[in-house]
């Protein structure tokens, strides 16, 4: 369990309590400035409350070595960044730094995370030659080769085609099926509503909805959060959003 | 990554003993060496040639974790003031009078790098942001270089001016064994620090906030790489004056060598870095100049300004 109590941090949050279950997609949505990152950034440890705690499994994270908290805990930032060009392979060997085991088992954990996401095709192209798609595939890989107990991902479907989002989406199904805690800001509400399990909303820093996502992102409450009038359309799974 | 290491080492191996034989006097090998030659490579080629690789190593180890750190290949070791503020302590020992004077010269410089190292963490603070600390890093070192040129508008003497303009064009003419003690072990243990600093720096490659998420610890980062570059590059400023481009260009010609992780490029840039200042300070000493020997930082800087331009010009070709 990843547990949000009170969480407060002045002008981007404002008494944020949650609890996070491991196994389930769970995506934070709200409009821009509504404090979804900043929520986001609290659970992986890299930003501190100015009061309210986040803890793992009953541990306060701000008191876990930030070692430990980075093999529990695999964050993808919004703008994924690659300084170097190196090759896909060691690209996700990255995520075996807070590890420090050995270089086969770094290897074997590597090689894990490239199969996992179709990628071992690509373990020696660089970054650089890579297209959009598989530079996301590639990036979450290398929060994969951590072997995390937890992913969280700053909107890691944006800037993706409908087929990547879709291919990406499955692969983080995969990781909650295998028991990860995967939690991901998204911004694409049709998205939210047919793949997670539970849609948790935030607005103005606080928690305006949290659910299964037919009910935490019924109309009432787009109308109310978003300010829009919108309607939902076709089954439950295969919703659409018409204005 | 060990077989640039083998290659660099192989031809280090190489580079270090011909260089001995070149210079004013050449020595033939070939023939038993009399007291004169004997009294010519010991007592001024040999530590001339370990000041040279010394140097060179801690400017590449310095260059590369640089640019590691700043995620950024146009980075020089430069960039942090640190440099600057060790040039302006040995600029006052001259201004003082004190140069004459034993180790008074290499002491100021390392105390003017270190209190370029304290000013940078003082300014920086506690959360050792990238940005920051690169810009505290440029405003020391504009603050030392107004300061050095406010002590030579001032100096005493014209003799004071002269010396201290000839000092910090940089060079190894005349460096004894004493020169060596003072730079060995601040180079060595600086390099061994900013390799410690490796997994950091490999962090870093996914920018602060994904490197954090992986445990790196900003702010011990940002002091080990102050403390390494502190080290290597205040202890080759003490010794040899300002020395230029070596730490900027030297991991671009490792980098293709390695697979891009900033931790493998600097064992190797210390190398290439040792063998790139030893043969340009061997041309120094053999190339023909009317008013006796090219300084290593104007032959150094002749090289590296071309080629900064150089990586310019690609690096705007990569971007349109």
């Amino acid at each position: 369990m990843l547990v949000a109590d009170a969480l407060v941090l002045p002008g981007r949050l404002r008494g944020v309590s949650l609890s996070l279950r491991a196994g389930e997609v769970t995506a934070i949505c709200g409009p821009n400035g509504a404090g979804k990152s900043s929520l986001l950034s609290c659970f992986a440890g890299l930003l501190e409350p100015m009061s309210g705690t986040v803890t793992l499994d009953g541990a306060p994270l701000a008191a876990m070595h930030p070692e430990a908290r980075a093999r529990a805990l695999g964050y993808l930032p919004q703008t994924p960044e690659v300084a170097w060009d190196v090759s896909v392979q060691t690209l996700a060997g990255l995520g075996r730094l807070p590890w420090r085991t050995s270089a086969a088992e770094d290897a074997a954990a590597v090689d894990a995370a490239l199969a996992a996401l179709d990628l071992p095709a690509f373990a020696h192209r660089p970054v650089s030659q890579l297209s959009g798609g598989e530079r996301a595939r590639a990036l979450l890989a290398r929060v994969l080769a951590g072997t995390p107990r937890w992913l969280l991902a700053d909107e890691p479907l944006a800037n993706l085609d409908l087929a990547h989002q879709l291919a990406l989406l499955g692969h983080l199904r995969a990781c909650a099926g295998q028991g990860m805690g995967v939690v991901l800001v998204l911004h694409d509400l049709a998205l939210a509503m047919n793949h997670a399990d539970r849609v948790v909303v935030l607005d103005q820093g606080t928690l305006a909805a949290d659910g299964p996502p037919e009910i935490a992102l019924a109309e009432p409450v787009l109308e109310q959060v978003w300010g829009v009038s919108v309607r939902w359309l076709g089954k439950p799974g295969q919703r659409a959003l018409a204005v | 990554m060990t077989r640039p290491v083998d290659l660099l080492l192989a031809a280090l191996a190489l580079a270090l003993p011909l260089s001995l034989l070149a210079g004013r006097v050449w020595i033939d090998p070939t023939v038993p060496f009399g007291p004169e030659a004997s009294l010519i490579l010991a007592e001024l080629r040999l530590p001339r040639a370990v000041l040279a690789v010394l140097l060179g190593a801690g400017l590449g180890a310095s260059g590369a974790a640089m640019q590691g750190y700043l995620r950024n290949p146009l980075a020089d070791p430069g960039l942090f003031g640190i440099a600057p503020g060790a040039a302006l302590g040995a600029v006052l020992s001259f201004w003082t009078g004190w140069a004459s004077t034993g180790w008074a010269l290499p002491a100021f410089a390392l105390i003017g790098a270190a209190g370029a190292m304290f000013l940078l963490t003082l300014i920086a603070g506690r959360q050792g942001g990238v940005v920051l600390f690169t810009l505290a890093g440029m405003m020391i070192a504009s603050l030392a270089g107004a300061l050095m040129s406010l002590a030579i508008s001032l100096s005493p003497t014209p003799f004071a001016m002269s010396e201290i303009v000839t000092w910090l064009m940089g060079a190894l003419t005349d460096r004894s064994w004493r020169e060596v003690w003072i730079a060995a072990p601040l180079t060595l243990v600086g390099i061994a620090v900013l390799q410690m600093a490796g997994r950091g720096l490999d962090a870093l490659t996914l920018g602060e906030a994904a490197a954090r998420s992986l445990g790196m610890d900003p702010r011990r980062l940002q002091l080990m790489l102050v403390l390494g570059v502190g080290l290597t590059v205040g202890g080759g400023v003490a010794v040899a004056g300002i020395i230029g481009f070596v730490g900027l260009m030297v991991p671009h010609f490792v980098r293709p060598f390695t697979d891009g992780r900033p931790s493998r490029l600097i064992l190797p840039s210390a190398l290439a870095g040792a063998l790139l200042v030893l043969v340009a300070d061997c041309l120094c000493r053999i190339l023909p100049l009317a008013g006796g020997e090219l300084r290593l930082g104007i032959a150094l800087s002749l090289l590296g300004a071309p080629f900064f331009l150089h990586l310019l010009l690609r690096l705007r070709r990569e971007l349109v």
